[in-house]
């Protein structure tokens, strides 16, 4: 069976579910709207404080890129649930079941899955995309192409990013089986959990907190804001270091639940 | 040939609990066969095996002669235990699901709704589907793409009297096709009915499988009486061909390893000077046979 095919049944089975309009519609209008919140607030300081704070700067080519991705990042959450839905949805409804009974393997039924939460990033990464064309070109003053390319490598990161958040609650997904559990857990790590561990890592161990799951994905964006702030120590981690660590994180979640797949029974 | 099916010491353990302990035989193509056994028996735990749903502990099987992949089974209707289905989906969009999955047209949706008579509720969504429609639309499912080799685990669970003879009538409509049709039942009676094969399962064991005729053979006895017992006993202690002899009050129960021919008993008493005052075949019930084979310790 081709992934196109693959593709197509993961469509029919959302094509008509209200769950999904409804996420991925906020999503949709979420993401470009935490920046247009902000972008709003700025316009609202006055004008001395706005140039000496120089805000409008954080809207314009190339800094955009980085504050449409951060603020958009927050987002990513409706996502994470959806993506939790989904594949809980096929444990209770015991579908999982059904469709390896009704002619898929084991290994096609979660390459399905794990399709679609690519096909999810993506979107995220063309929203990221939109946006951050859309505020760029309404604020710049002047337009050179090299200052909109400048930080376009926040696309490939951001790409990496959603990825990796959303393999983070795909994990939650097939461990837990209920959607109720696998959502609470899921915001009890990612709230909660890693922060204390992430404590705990830095005050035993050392500043090695920031390569936890989460933590990698969120210094790969960093706060715009914290360059402003002055007297911070900036982290000077290489930022690829972060991409391919997110990227090793991505491959380990795949091996664990292909492996759950695989060898559990349904 | 090759069989349809053929399990080889199949095993299946949960924790501590044996489900299933070496589990052997073959179902023959075109034969409807029975998988009968209690609740709690292992003939779910044994087709989620065979649909690769469980992961048996040791042993393996065989579909159609060849190692089993999805594309046997997409070869099978299966309707294992409940209907499994997206209970946001109308009834009919989930079967446009199943039928991509098989790789088989949309051709056959109308028509496998219709055989199991919910074509007028086809568009609704399945959480408003009784529990009987459920199962008719799983067995709808099943019909999906005209396959040789059906599985059905209780097909007739949650339907009424009526949807039951229904089921049962398209399953011997199935099987005069020529399909083969295994069928998980913990009711006998559905098993006598419509299966030419049997296997019986007990706990994890297999107590015994071959045609129904053989496994649950009619072993008739026939009630005897006459004014002096004794007599009677002595003369039929001699008899060709008797099984067994008991006294039951004032009459004498008499069981026969080959055939049963009231006739010739009563003229062999006659001549040897014992006049019969009762004579009666005394049917013993499959029933009453498959639960003394369920409940006696294995058998083989």
């Amino acid at each position: 069976m081709t992934m196109g095919n693959l593709l197509r049944i993961e469509w029919l089975k959302i094509r008509k579910y209200r769950t999904f309009w409804v996420l991925m519609g906020l999503f949709v209008f979420a993401f470009p709207g935490a920046t247009y919140i902000f972008y709003y607030l700025q316009t609202q300081i006055p004008r001395q404080g706005r140039r000496l704070l120089n805000a409008r700067h954080y809207f314009q080519f190339p800094d955009i890129w980085q504050s449409a991705a951060w603020l958009g990042s927050f987002t990513l959450v409706l996502l994470g649930m959806l993506v939790i839905t989904l594949i809980t949805n096929e444990f209770v409804f015991r579908t999982h079941r059904q469709n390896i009974i009704d002619g898929w393997n084991r290994m096609q039924f979660i390459t399905a899955k794990w399709s679609m939460v690519v096909i999810f990033a993506l979107i995220a990464t063309l929203c990221l995309i939109l946006t951050a064309l859309t505020f760029g070109l309404l604020t710049a003053d002047q337009l050179y192409l090299s200052d909109i390319l400048e930080s376009s490598r926040m696309i490939w990161f951001f790409f990496v990013q959603s990825l990796a958040y959303l393999s983070v609650a795909f994990l939650f997904g097939i461990l837990f089986k209920r959607a109720g559990l696998a959502i609470g857990l899921f915001f009890l790590y990612a709230l909660i959990l890693e922060k204390v561990i992430f404590v705990l890592i830095n005050h035993f161990i050392g500043p090695y907190g920031k390569f936890l799951p989460l933590e990698t994905t969120n210094h790969l964006i960093p706060s715009p804001l914290l360059r402003a702030i002055p007297g911070l120590k900036p982290d000077n981690t290489n930022p690829y270091i972060y991409f391919v660590l997110a990227l090793i994180y991505i491959l380990l979640f795949v091996f664990i639940t292909v492996r759950q797949m695989r060898k559990a029974d349904l | 040939m090759p069989p349809v099916l053929t399990l080889q010491g199949i095993s299946k353990n949960y924790g501590s609990i044996r489900a299933l302990n070496l589990v052997s035989f073959e179902v023959p193509e075109g034969s409807v066969f029975g998988i009968l056994g209690p609740n709690g028996s292992g003939k779910t735990t044994l087709l989620s095996i065979v649909m690769d749903i469980l992961v048996p502990t040791s042993g393996s099987f065989r579909l159609f002669g060849e190692w089993p992949t999805e594309i046997q089974r997409r070869r099978i209707g299966t309707l294992l235990e409940t209907p499994n289905f997206y209970h946001y989906l109308s009834g009919k969009d989930n079967l446009v699901i199943a039928s991509r999955i098989k790789e088989k047209g949309f051709g056959d949706i109308d028509k496998v709704l219709e055989i199991v008579g919910l074509t007028q509720r086809r568009n609704s969504r399945f959480n408003t589907y009784s529990l009987g429609m459920k199962q008719r639309l799983a067995i709808a499912a099943s019909l999906i793409g005209d396959p040789s080799v059906l599985v059905l685990d209780e097909p007739t669970n949650g339907l009424d009297p009526v949807g039951i003879a229904e089921i049962r009538e398209l399953i011997r409509q199935l099987a005069q096709e020529g399909k083969t049709i295994i069928m998980a039942s913990h009711l006998l009676d559905e098993v006598e009915k419509v299966c030419t094969h049997v296997a019986i399962l007990k706990t994890g064991e297999l107590l015994a499988d071959g045609p129904v005729d053989e496994v649950l053979v009619n072993e008739d006895l026939l009630d005897i009486g006459a004014a002096d017992l004794g007599k009677l006993k002595e003369v039929m202690q001699d008899y060709p061909g008797l099984g067994s002899l008991k006294e039951s009050g004032n009459l004498l129960t008499a069981g026969f390893t080959s055939g049963i021919s009231p006739g010739e008993v009563n003229q062999y008493c006659f001549s040897r000077g014992v006049v019969l005052t009762q004579l009666r075949i005394r049917k013993r019930s499959l029933e009453s046979k498959f639960i003394e084979l369920i409940s006696s310790p294995k058998t083989r």
